[in-house]
């Protein structure tokens, strides 16, 4: 394994070579190959099976060659009596490969294959094929890709967008989160109540205020016309020159939930008042 | 902002393990392979970050470092159950740090790194690493992918 690059950010994840996430998918998308060795004369028939996931090392260079893991030799040394004679001997390939409905097709089938002396250092199924047979019969492009957005938020705009251009899309979370979670639940309804109850507190406490501050104003008023102000000052004006106070405000901070709510005192303050 | 309730349900890993709230996975609806044309388009769609060619392998754990991703036991082989209750060659790996997922290098600017490129034409394997990973030469992986639209999963263990 080589490091071919540093990335900027610290960031812990690791990004594997498109080559590797080809050989990991195909075992899932690709197909896999069906192996069957001893042949035996008497019964007509192959005494040895495995089905492998096909991959690309150094050691298997011809179409005739499979390596298998040192695991699958162990498990084959236990299944088969502690012999290991009967793996040595040729067998038959089969390659196979899902459609796109996911069922596997035989495709190919190459005799006398041997699997040689060397074995890989993969674990388990992983069984090297040739280069030529990997690129001929295993698809390196993916039907499915992932996107990451910016923000769950984003969500739905994205999804729409995808699909109008033409995708089938999931959001992973949504589905994967299918059950609904008690703890969860009460968590978010205490959440939100705590949330509306603060907001009822505030809006309270501005109706008290403003409503302090109307009757400072109408003592103000008296004054002037104690000292002898003729022009008689309509409440309903006053109402309104505050109320245009409160919408200035909130327009100046558009999206503010505080501006909004703001908003939403002043108004139930002059319903109040009137 | 989605109006939804999903924060409030449990996130069951067997269709996709890796529990991301911003990854879309997504197909062709003609259902061809994804082409390059397709990547680029998908790269340049408003509030897209990046585009991961191989979606299977965003679910495929990764372990690097022994006796911290995995345990080792040496000796005799012991077969393991997996979660669908078969039996699988464990080659005595215990898997412990279970939150590393793997992701493709197709998704990869240039401006994102700092030195190195981002992929070699080889089938061997390489990888890009963040600097703070001490990087071991053993891998190990466990797959447990969805195929889209088909509900087939494979669970699988191999090094």
């Amino acid at each position: 394994m080589k490091v071919s690059g540093l990335l900027k950010n610290k960031d812990k994840q690791v990004y594997f070579s498109p080559e590797i996430c080809t050989m990991l998918q195909s075992t899932v998308t690709g197909g896999k190959v069906f192996y069957e060795y001893a042949y035996n004369q008497q019964l007509g028939k192959y005494q040895g099976q495995a089905t492998l996931w096909p991959i690309v090392g150094d050691i298997v260079k011809k179409d005739n060659e499979l390596c298998v893991s040192g695991a699958y030799e162990a498990a084959v040394y236990r299944a088969e009596d502690n012999d290991l004679t009967l793996l040595d001997q040729s067998g038959l390939l089969h390659i196979d490969q899902y459609d796109k409905d996911m069922k596997s097709k035989d495709v190919k089938q190459i005799e006398n294959v041997e699997t040689g002396e060397k074995i890989n250092g993969c674990g388990a199924n992983f069984a090297e094929v040739s280069q030529n047979i990997y690129e001929k019969y295993y698809r390196t492009e993916s039907r499915q890709a992932s996107v990451y957005i910016t923000s769950y938020a984003k969500m739905d705009h994205v999804l729409k967008a995808l699909d109008k251009a033409g995708y089938e899309a999931v959001s992973t979370l949504r589905f994967g989160a299918d059950e609904y979670d008690s703890d969860l639940v009460q968590e978010r309804l205490r959440t939100i109540g705590i949330a509306v109850a603060i907001l009822l507190v505030m809006m309270a406490a501005e109706i008290l205020i403003l409503r302090s501050i109307f009757k400072i104003q109408i003592k103000d008023q008296k004054i002037l016309k104690f000292m002898g102000m003729v022009h008689k000052i309509d409440r309903q004006d006053q109402l309104y020159g505050d109320a245009s106070i409160q919408y200035y405000c909130y327009y100046r901070g558009r999206g503010s939930d505080e501006c909004s709510w703001n908003l939403c005192a002043g108004a139930a303050c002059y319903a109040l008042l009137l | 902002m989605n109006a939804d309730d999903i924060y409030t349900k449990k996130y069951s890993a067997t269709s996709f393990a890796r529990k991301d709230d911003k990854r879309i996975s997504i197909r062709r609806k003609d259902q061809k392979f994804m082409t390059k044309k397709d990547i680029d388009q998908l790269t340049k769609m408003k509030h897209v970050v990046s585009v991961d060619q191989y979606d299977i392998v965003n679910d495929v754990n990764y372990y690097f470092e022994e006796g911290k991703d995995y345990r080792q036991e040496y000796g005799y082989n012991r077969m393991s159950t997996s979660n669908e209750g078969g039996l699988y060659d464990s080659q005595n790996v215990e898997y412990v740090k279970k939150d590393q997922y793997m992701r493709s290098s197709s998704c990869l600017k240039k401006s994102d790194l700092v030195k190195g490129s981002r992929q070699r034409r080889s089938m061997k394997l390489y990888c890009t690493i963040g600097e703070n990973i001490r990087l071991v030469i053993r891998l190990h992986f466990s797959i447990q992918a969805m195929c889209f639209g088909h509900q087939r999963r494979i669970i699988y263990s191999g090094r």
